[in-house]
C-alpha cells in the first residue's frame, strides 16, 4: 500500500507543479500583453503633432507582418483642439507639423489641408489601415464619410495620413505600410 | 512543492484570477465598444488561465482562501485601474 500512495503524491507533486507553471504562464502573458497596450498607447500618441491634444483613445489596433505593418489609431479630440480648429480652421494647424515625441523626417507632416483626401485613399473600398485596425463599421462609416466632405483636415506622412474631424471629435491616424 | 499552495503562491494566484477575470470581464464589455481588449490570441489564453485557476482552487486550504480572494480583488481593480487609464488618461 506504502508504494502507490508514494507514487500518487509524486504524481501529484509533479500535476501540481505543472499546473501552476501552466497558470503563472498564462498570467505572465497577460501582463506582457497589458504592457505592451499600454507601450502601444504612448508611443502612438507621441506621433502626433505637437498642439493635436488627444482626450482619450476610441481604437488603436493593427495587423503586423515583421517589419511592415497596417493599422489605425482613433482618438477623441480635446475640448481645446477640437474649439480651435472649429474656430481657426487650416490656420491652427499650420505649426503642427513634426511628432512631438520624434524628430525623425518620418514623422515629419506634410502642409495641411482640407477634405476631400485625393481618392487614392478611399478606392479600395474605403481606406484599408481601418480595415487593419478591424474597426466598427459605424465608426468607419462616419470616418470614410469625413474623409470625402469638406469640414475636417488631413496630413500626409512617409506611409500614414492622419485626419482631424471636428465635428466628430476624432483624431483619426492610419498607417500602411 | 507540496500539493497543497504555499500562502504566496494563493496570494499570486488569486491576483492572476483577478486579471483574467477582469480581462475577461472587459472583453465581454468590449463587444459593446471598439477594439481593445479583445484579442485573438490572450483572449483564449486568459480563458485557459481561468479554467487552470478552477483546478488550482482544490488546492486552497480554508486558511489561504480569504488571501486568494482579497488578492482577486487587487489583481481585478489593477486591470480596471489600467483599462481606464488606457482609455481616458490625458497624455
Amino acid at each position: 500500500m506504502a508504494v502507490p500512495t508514494v507514487l500518487r503524491r509524486v504524481a501529484g507533486i509533479f500535476g501540481n507543479t505543472l499546473l501552476f507553471s501552466l497558470h503563472l504562464f498564462f498570467g505572465l502573458l497577460l501582463c506582457l500583453y497589458l504592457s505592451y497596450k499600454v507601450a502601444e498607447r504612448q508611443f502612438t500618441i507621441d506621433a502626433l503633432p505637437v498642439g493635436i491634444e488627444p482626450s482619450s483613445v476610441v481604437l488603436l489596433s493593427g495587423e503586423s507582418g515583421g517589419r511592415e505593418g497596417c493599422g489605425a489609431a482613433v482618438f477623441r479630440l480635446s475640448g481645446y483642439t477640437r474649439k480651435r480648429l472649429l474656430q481657426e480652421g487650416a490656420a491652427f494647424l499650420e505649426s503642427a507639423r513634426q511628432a512631438r515625441g520624434y524628430g525623425s523626417s518620418y514623422y515629419s507632416y506634410e502642409p495641411w489641408q482640407e477634405t476631400p483626401v485625393p481618392d487614392g485613399f478611399t478606392s479600395e473600398g474605403g481606406w484599408p489601415p481601418l480595415w487593419c485596425a478591424g474597426i466598427d463599421a459605424r465608426l468607419a462609416i462616419r470616418i470614410h464619410t469625413a474623409m470625402q466632405a469638406p469640414g475636417a483636415f488631413y496630413s500626409i506622412k512617409p506611409e500614414g495620413l492622419l485626419l482631424l474631424i471636428p465635428d466628430e471629435g476624432l483624431i483619426v491616424s492610419g498607417y500602411d505600410g | 512543492m507540496s500539493t497543497t499552495l504555499s500562502r504566496t503562491n494563493a496570494r499570486l494566484q488569486g491576483f492572476l484570477l483577478g486579471l483574467n477575470g477582469a480581462y475577461l470581464g472587459c472583453v465581454l464589455l468590449g463587444g459593446l465598444l471598439p477594439s481593445w481588449p479583445f484579442n485573438g490570441l490572450f483572449t483564449p489564453a486568459a480563458a485557459i488561465a481561468l479554467l487552470l485557476q478552477d483546478l488550482q482552487y482544490a488546492l486552497l486550504t480554508s486558511v489561504q482562501v480569504p488571501y486568494y480572494l482579497v488578492w482577486a480583488r487587487i489583481g481585478a481593480l489593477a486591470l480596471l485601474s489600467l483599462w481606464l487609464f488606457y482609455f481616458f488618461a490625458e497624455d
